[in-house]
């Protein structure tokens, strides 16, 4: 403990703003990403839950929501502040991701104990985590991904903390961070129980007992929400949360197996079939294999940095259970990674590459590298740039038009949640998230839950139910339900039809 | 180091039964019928780039054809003679690094690394296995490489004729061997120790040039013919005959190398190799020297085969001795510098792991269509009994290189490689080779020139041409379509 604090004592400030300048650029170009490229599928239902909830719903009881809620709930409450956008979730998510690569950055340059090799590992760290092909496009979206990274990574540095200092205190607000994060999104559940049982082990006898239980008072504060929807509607909130992720996710092949198969295939080509991945998985191992010469590392540095070993362990075969499995998950194993893979790049810097003397060369090196791996998703993405950037005007696009044509207390119909939290609307139940209509269930479940299914949405479409269908072109529904002559206006942006004003008599 | 040596024996001996048995069940390489065809027509008098098209130096199709007159013709024999040849660039490259690696706890460990690194690279596998002159160049560059290195120490330069030899050998098997000719060569002028420089340097030329006098022979005997099917053939019309493009070509490089962990991980690993020998000042220069040596070797012959456009993974299979080498001791650099020294086992299961699971991917796609990988020989060896069984002696048969290498026919002249469509579009007066237009070919086809035709099912040319129409039996075999017995309806 006396070395670290030694060394961060004496690290030059020249270090610290070199890394910040570093930390800056990466965040930078993260805001920036966020603002002019970032969209992805899934977090339109997580940026309209908050719009639902501002209007007075609750999640699980007044519609489908199969996440944790507090992430939701924390939009909605910037949402009031500074009204309706999907570009301050954006930029929160791109600055969160960017104050975890501080966070991981800063840990560390303080671990590095040799002076010319502090900076160029710290600086390595955080590029291996702010360059990386998952954080950049999902750590910028308004997903509860970017959140889940800074507090993730603020619980793990607060544990350090906690097992150090005789302030429990400390431990209460790692408690907090890592149920926070685990109240935002369960995929990030195993970081409390390992940050906890970690601090049981390494904390000195004596307060351990009294710091686990303010560590658990600080990690079910951020469930209160969760509790309070649970009082209401138990069996709608153990559905949403649990029933839902174990029983109704939706696979894609027809057998056990070709789904285990196919996820076993997301896996090797995440770790395996990519520069960054093979790259970090690399390193990472090299950095646990230096953290193996005890010569090197005091037994707290060692114990440290292992702890980022288990995390990135827990998390990584958590995700790979997930079932199916999606590639994007794995963004929250990144930070622990990249410092464990900084740490592989530092033990090969000064136990091979002993005699070149410049560290940065090594580091830069390495870091090519791995920037080499954005290669790929960055071509497709320059042959779609046209479309990439133009999705979200496309969507304000339909959202305005949709706006025009329809009174403010009239029904949409519309299966894309994007266009709803644009249009600022209240969807009709059923359509507030695009995942509930693969859920088959009993009807009175069914109502219990606000799911319809998409016969039953259908049959609302016959109805006329609606004053304004948004729909695909090419979707079947143009002509099944007639909906050229039963709606008299008609205009098409890009794919998507819009009908508006219904024919009396065609109801 | 004498258990050592057996720990490498067994898992060398491992990895040969392992090749053999590939070689003789799935290996199959598209382009390895033009080779074991030319092999068969020099058994039977004809000459290269004279009679027919052969767009390779001619070594290894001689030795190929003096193999089928001792042992017989067949694809399994030139299969299993490449797998024993792999195997033994296999042994002598970890052989090399047992003498490289003196730590006793490091040396089987790194040696293995270097055995199977080597041996379970999928490129090695599927392409040293077969008709091809993969197998017999990595023998042969492994042997130069190691005689080089023995020569520096030598008095006499019969050690350096030896490489020579070999290095000339493998260049005239295959020119994308060609670089270890002239990198072993001022390796051996720059570090030479005892002896006469000179003296050395001729004994290696001398040997080196033994391999081209078969090449020197036919370019004596049709000059124009011999430089068009060696080099002008790959620098003007390679690229107009195989598909893809530099960015196809980045793509493929960029799959190979940086996003497959039996690119990647050795690689990596063996940068770390050589920069550890770089600065490792308690090994003599002589050790850090042949490091260097896999390194420039391992350089040359992938920048050699990353620029022949278009490129091929296959073409990379000729570094990987080298790269196994300096993999081998950058792993004992992390084992023993990084990691507890005393203990290997983690850093060499770690490397491992990763770079079996490189494996994994192709091992799937061949478990999935498993019937046809292991058919693929056997099913030409089908079409071909039939074939023979249709058709006289004496006849022609219109088929493709697998098919008349199969059953042992002679292909009419102008048939013997289907392999340059482009060229076959051009004027017959700028090719000066046995090599019949297109529209010649289709004519004979349409004229009922062919006692027998088998060709592929779904070739257009059987509608197109009338063959059905042309011939009163056909009958399909493993998808080929064999039509035989002439109609008077031409």
């Amino acid at each position: 403990m006396d070395r670290i604090e030694a060394s961060a004592r004496e690290m030059v400030p020249r270090s610290s703003f070199a890394l910040m300048s570093v930390v800056g650029i990466l965040t930078a170009g993260l805001v920036a990403y966020s603002q002019f490229l970032a969209l992805y599928g899934d977090e339109g239902f997580h940026l309209l839950a908050s719009q639902l909830i501002n209007a007075g719903k609750r999640p699980y009881l007044d519609f489908f929501y199969q996440h944790v809620p507090l992430y939701a709930y924390l939009n909605a409450g910037v949402f009031r502040i500074v009204g309706n956008s999907w570009r301050v979730p954006h930029a929160i998510s791109a600055l969160c991701s960017g104050a975890a690569i501080w966070l991981a950055a800063g840990f560390v340059l303080q671990r590095v104990q040799d002076r010319h090799w502090r900076l160029p590992v710290a600086m390595t760290a955080a590029l291996f985590i702010g360059l990386s092909a998952l954080v950049i496009p999902y750590g910028t979206v308004g997903h509860p991904f970017g959140l889940c990274l800074l507090l993730t990574v603020a619980a793990f540095r607060m544990v350090i903390l906690a097992v150090k200092r005789n302030r429990s205190w400390l431990a209460a607000l790692a408690g907090l961070c890592a149920g926070t994060a685990a109240a935002s999104s369960l995929l990030t559940a195993p970081v409390a129980p390992i940050l906890l049982f970690w601090m049981l082990r390494h904390n000195p006898a004596g307060t351990r007992w009294h710091k686990a239980v303010w560590f658990l008072g600080g990690t079910l504060l951020p469930f209160l929400p969760l509790l309070w929807l649970a009082i209401q509607g138990p069996r709608q909130v153990f559905f949403n949360v649990v029933e839902y992720h174990l029983f109704f996710r939706q696979r894609y092949q027809a057998t056990v197996w070709a789904n285990i198969l196919d996820d076993v295939r997301t896996l090797f080509d995440l770790w395996l079939g990519t520069t960054q991945g093979l790259l970090l998985i690399l390193m990472a191992a090299l950095g646990l294999l230096f953290l193996d010469e005890r010569d090197e590392w005091a037994p707290a540095e060692r114990a440290e940095l292992f702890l980022c070993g288990w995390l990135a362990g827990g998390l990584g075969v958590f995700l790979s259970c997930t079932y199916p499995v999606w590639k994007q998950y794995f963004i929250l194993v990144i930070p622990f990674l990249g410092i464990l893979a900084a740490m592989g790049v530092y033990g090969l810097g000064t136990r091979v590459w002993v005699s070149s003397g410049r560290p940065a060369w090594l580091a830069l090196s390495v870091v090519l590298l791995f920037t080499l791996g954005l290669a790929r998703p960055a071509i497709s993405m320059g042959q779609n740039l046209q479309f990439v950037s133009k999705r979200w005007q496309h969507v304000e696009a339909i959202a305005r038009a949709v706006n025009e044509v329809t009174p403010a207390e009239q029904d949409v119909y519309c299966y894309d949640e994007f266009v709803f939290f644009v249009s600022g609307r209240i969807p009709p139940t059923g359509l507030e998230n695009s995942f509930s209509r693969d859920v088959q269930l009993p009807l009175r479940l069914a109502e219990l839950l606000r799911v319809r299914s998409p016969d039953q949405l259908d049959q609302d479409l016959a109805a006329g139910r609606f004053a304004t269908v948004v729909v695909e072109y090419d979707d079947p529904k143009v002509e099944a339900f007639e909906l050229p002559h039963r709606y008299a206006g008609h205009t098409r942006i890009g794919t998507v039809e819009i009908f508006w004003g219904r024919v009396e008599g065609e109801k | 180091m004498g258990s050592a040596r057996v720990t490498l024996a067994t898992v060398v001996a491992a990895v040969t039964v392992g090749l053999v048995v590939y070689s003789q069940t799935i290996a199959f390489y598209g382009d390895e019928g033009f080779h074991l065809l030319a092999a068969l027509l020099i058994s039977a008098g004809k000459r290269p780039y004279l009679d027919f098209f052969y767009q390779h130096v001619p070594l290894y199709a001689y030795l190929t054809a003096g193999w089928f007159h001792f042992i017989g013709q067949g694809w399994r024999s030139a299969h299993l003679l490449s797998a024993l040849y792999t195997s033994a660039a296999i042994w002598l490259a970890a052989g090399l690094v047992c003498a490289l690696v003196r730590d006793p706890a490091w040396r089987a460990p790194a040696a293995v690394i270097a055995a199977l690194l080597f041996g379970l690279h999928a490129g090695v596998i599927q392409y040293a296995t077969v008709g091809h002159p993969y197998g017999f160049c990595l023998l042969l560059m492994m042997a130069a490489f190691r005689l080089t290195i023995t020569a520096v120490h030598r008095e006499r330069p019969w050690c350096s004729a030896g490489a020579g030899l070999c290095a000339g050998a493998a260049a005239a098997s295959s020119l994308l061997a060609a670089p270890v000719l002239p990198i072993c060569f001022f390796w051996m002028l720059r570090h030479h120790q005892v002896g006469d420089r000179g003296g050395k340097a001729i004994g290696f030329l001398a040997g080196a040039a033994i391999p081209f006098l078969p090449l020197l022979w036919l370019a004596a005997q049709g000059f124009r013919q011999t430089w068009f099917n060696i080099l002008e053939f790959h620098v003007f019309h390679r690229r107009e005959s195989l598909p893809g493009t530099i960015v196809s070509d980045l793509r493929m490089l960029a799959s190979l190398w940086l996003e497959s962990p039996q690119g990647l991980v050795p690689a990596l690993l063996a940068a770390v190799g050589w920069r550890f020998s770089h600065d490792q000042t308690d090994w003599d220069p002589a050790r850090r020297a042949e490091v260097a040596l896999c390194a420039w070797l391992t350089l040359s012959l992938g920048i050699l085969a990353a620029c022949a456009l278009p490129t091929h993974p296959a073409y990379f299979v000729l570094m990987i001795p080298f790269l196994s080498i300096l993999a081998s001791v950058g792993t004992y650099a992390i084992g023993s510098r990084v990691s507890c020294p005393d203990r290997p086992v983690w850093v060499v299961l770690l490397v491992l792991g990763l770079y079996v699971a490189g494996l994994a991917k192709p091992a799937y796609q061949m478990g999935k269509d498993l019937d046809v990988f292991m058919n693929r020989w056997p099913s030409r060896v089908d079409v071909a009994r039939e074939v023979n069984r249709v058709t006289p002696e004496g006849e022609e048969v219109w088929a493709d290189e697998f098919i008349y290498v199969a059953a042992g026919r002679v292909p009419p002249s102008g048939l013997e490689s289907f392999y340059p469509y482009d060229l076959r579009l051009l004027p017959a007066s700028e090719v000066p080779i046995k090599l019949v237009p297109q529209s010649q070919l289709d004519a004979w086809l349409e004229a009922g020139r062919f006692a027998t035709v088998a060709i592929e099912a779904e070739d257009p040319r059987i509608g197109a041409l009338g063959l059905p129409r042309l011939y009163s039996k056909r009958t399909p075999v493993h998808g080929y379509d064999i039509f035989w017995e002439r109609t008077n309806q031409r």
